[in-house]
């Protein structure tokens, strides 16, 4: 069954061809909203109220690009999210909690240790990265440049112009580049002279 | 960064430069300026690296399905209720525990007083609070009071001093036998009673929060044991998991977690979509990561290489993309890694779980692992009906590599004449690790059952005429075609896909650094370009649908697929044609 018939289920209120479409994207919007956000709770909850908006909202659906359409809601989720949290701060218990959420499934067994380790302290310290910069900024680049999105895919999704995509995802590229760089010496050993 | 002498190059244009959207005057600006400017080189290698440092984060891992309740209740309750806190107290929290089709029926009053506690405002919020202590305390109260008049009756009826100095005793600790009392007391009280608590702990956001962690262990409970969670073992739970449950390294146990779990119902089933879109709910396999999350990352490894090992022996036969080479071929790059996250729990074709666990090999496998071995003895593709000289399959023969007895098979770079011209090339594959350089296969006809089949999925065709390749002495380019079979037979492009070029031979983490992916471009048709590339060795990984795959030799996607580039020379790859994404 294509995507397409599925929406057009989904349109008639068959939540288990939705739920197909929830299976084929969860991951890529937890994936993005986690990094939008600032902890996994708040991430799942832009998700599942994206998700639940977007069924709601399904009728309105017209076709295009249902992936973009799609994002959008759950982007849109982050920013609401982002913005009650402006409103009313509150830490949340999970990140209390230590351990890099990404760390990867698989894992070479030829891969040392120290290795490892490196590269979980890398990929901290770009997450990190990443939510030093403006939200906007933050979303762009998660999708250029770990989602793999193309500029249109995401002028499409932020509802914003191509140019405005260049320009935030340049400012977001540099932004991290700096971050990095402004912590050279957290970078694990084997980057550090590197750099960046 | 003021010491340039080209300030007029901002970042965006270096950015949009990396990648390979920049236009051409600013393209070719660029490239002069890098040759003569250091200044700009290294905001161009930087920025560089920082894409590539990026390009290797995975993808997060969903920590429970979000998959809505089958239930024309709730699709009721959803077309006609606001912003749902409600539904997220129904999907979120209760579904959390549970595939989806489990929470049919069961939402009932549980979600109910969840969704009392966590819908709402604030105020709601501390009102329910208030009240359920108040209704504790009252009980409480009860029990105190009970015991006290019980006593005073005791003695009134002249029951022993020393009975009665007892009582005495517990008089003073009056609540304490009341909370002794929970162990058999039923466990819905001690829900209320969780319920109850939680949110004293903090603002509405905390106690979210504390929910969700204990719910990612009683899912776990869930998905291993098998029987539906109850609201009653989800306070249970609530009672008595955080203490025991570190999280660190929760995330490192999915896979073999995954391949490790049954395939049980709960795993909800998936229908194909565009050939490869729909994938099998990760739900078990995220939820199941909190089971063994104390498990050493050490012993994950093991586990890892024995799914890997138990995938690619149990899934000869019928082509399988989720088989993964028993030996790896090379360390994998952090992208690498990305990419199995993504692929090993809930690939194409679900997670590798099946193939993990340790089952009698179905008669057919058999079969098909005796057909299987017959075709890698030789497996030798033609790509077009047009012959091709001994030598050059030789010359390709000998590019193909052994590690550690697996063999990639290397294409070796023959720049086709014209860059606007249609190209073809054949392709050999071999398995060396069967046949060594046996090449009695290297002529076969298409006559021949093996490489007939084998032949199905290739076809270097692409018909490059209106491709513009602009070469240069410094880098290459790559270009084909990328077609998945679709549900309805027809070999189609991925929809909205997106394209990388890797590159490969690293042999330590330093070099693995250097595995710069860069990102191509594809259109609707499938076909896709990779400009200015650097020599060297590359794999072409395809993310879709939000997975990332790397394409494995289209004809025998055991076999890893490997292209040499080198510079001042287009590569037609051809139409890759796959049954299914490896």
């Amino acid at each position: 069954m294509t995507e397409k018939e599925l929406i057009e289920l989904a349109q008639n209120g068959d939540v288990e061809s939705f739920n197909q479409l929830i299976y084929i994207y969860e991951g890529l919007a937890y994936s993005v909203a986690r990094r939008t956000v600032r902890d996994p709770e708040s991430a799942a909850d832009a998700v599942q109220n994206g998700f639940i908006k977007a069924f709601r909202g399904l009728g309105g659906f017209r076709g295009g690009n249902f992936r973009a359409w799609l994002m959008r809601i759950v982007t849109n989720c982050c920013y609401d999210i982002l913005r009650a949290e402006k409103r009313r701060p509150a830490e949340s218990l999970d990140n209390l909690l230590a351990g890099p959420e990404h760390i990867p499934h698989l894992t070479d067994p030829r891969e040392s240790p120290e290795q490892f380790t490196g590269r979980m302290e890398l990929g901290s310290l770009i997450e990190d990265g990443i939510r030093s910069l403006p939200p906007e900024q933050r979303t762009i680049i998660v999708l250029r440049d770990i989602h793999g999105y193309t500029y249109q895919e995401i002028a499409d999704i932020t509802e914003e112009a191509m140019g405005t995509v260049k320009s935030r995802l340049s400012r977001a590229r540099a932004g991290v580049r700096d971050y990095l760089q402004h912590h050279s010496e957290l970078l694990p050993t084997p980057y550090r002279h590197r750099g960046v | 960064m003021s010491s340039s002498n080209y300030p007029h190059i901002t970042d965006e244009m270096l950015s949009a430069y990396i990648d390979g959207v920049s236009t051409e005057d600013e393209r070719n600006l660029i490239e002069t300026v890098i040759a003569s400017d250091d200044e700009v080189a290294w905001r161009v290698s930087s920025l560089r690296q920082t894409v590539a440092y990026l390009n290797d984060l995975p993808e997060l891992v969903p920590p429970r399905s979000f998959a809505l309740p089958v239930d024309t209740q709730f699709a009721t309750e959803i077309a006609g209720l606001g912003e749902s806190r409600l539904g997220e107290s129904r999907l979120g929290r209760s579904t959390q525990a549970e595939p989806v089709r489990d929470t049919v029926g069961q939402a009932g009053w549980w979600s109910g007083l969840t969704g009392l506690f966590q819908g709402g405002g604030l105020q709601l919020s501390n009102a329910m609070i208030a009240s359920a202590a108040i209704v504790l305390l009252l009980i409480g109260g009860g029990i105190f009071f009970g015991d006290l008049v019980r006593q005073n009756r005791s003695m009134l009826e002249g029951v022993a001093q020393t009975d009665s100095l007892s009582d005495g005793t517990d008089v003073q600790t009056g609540a304490q036998p009341a909370l002794d009392s929970d162990e058999n007391r039923p466990i819905d009280t001690m829900a209320d009673e969780s319920a109850a608590d939680e949110p004293a702990a903090d603002e509405p956001v905390a106690n979210g929060s504390v929910v969700s962690e204990t719910e990612g262990v009683t899912s776990s409970a869930s998905a291993s044991s098998g029987p539906i969670l109850t609201p009653s073992a989800t306070a249970m739970s609530i009672a008595v998991v955080p203490t025991a449950t570190p999280k660190p390294s929760a995330t490192l146990t999915t896979v073999s977690v995954a391949a490790a779990m049954p395939d049980t119902e709960a795993a909800a089933p998936v229908a194909a979509v565009s050939g490869e879109m729909l994938e099998e709910s990760d739900a078990d396999a995220s939820d199941s990561t909190e089971t063994l999350s104390s498990m050493a990352s050490e012993e994950t490894m093991v586990v890892n290489s024995t799914v890997m090992n138990s995938a690619a022996v149990n899934s000869t036969g019928a082509i399988n993309p989720e088989v993964t080479p028993a030996t790896p071929l090379i360390a994998p790059t952090p992208l690498a890694a990305k990419q199995s996250s993504v692929r090993s729990p809930a690939g194409p074709q679900g997670p590798a779980a099946p193939q993990a666990a340790p089952i009698a090999p179905d008669p057919a496998d058999v079969q098909n692992d005796e057909a299987d071995s017959a075709l890698s003895a030789a497996s030798i593709v033609q790509a077009e009906t047009e012959a091709i000289e001994q030598e050059q399959i030789e010359a390709a023969i000998e590019s193909a590599t052994e590690i550690e007895g697996s063999t990639f098979v290397t294409i070796p770079n023959a720049p086709i004449p014209s860059a606007s011209s249609s190209s073809s090339r054949r392709v050999v594959i071999t398995d060396m690790a069967e046949s060594g350089l046996d090449l009695s296969g290297a002529s076969a006809s298409s006559d021949d059952a093996g490489p007939q089949l084998l032949n199905s999925n290739i076809d270097l065709t692409v018909d490059v005429s209106t491709l513009k390749v602009e070469m240069n002495d410094e880098t290459g380019a790559l270009f084909g075609q990328l077609l998945v079979r679709s549900p309805d037979g027809e070999f189609r492009p991925l929809m909205r896909p997106s394209i990388r070029l890797t590159k490969i031979g690293a042999d330590d983490a330093d070099d693995m650094l250097e595995a710069n992916p860069q990102i191509g471009e594809i259109d609707e048709q499938g076909v896709f370009m990779f400009l200015s590339v650097e020599p060297g060795t590359y794999t072409i990984q395809v993310e879709s649908a939000g997975r990332l795959f790397t394409l494995m030799f289209p004809n025998d996607i055991s076999k890893e697929f490997r292209i040499v580039i080198d510079a001042g020379t287009p590569f037609n790859v051809g139409t890759l044609r796959y049954e299914k994404l490896p």
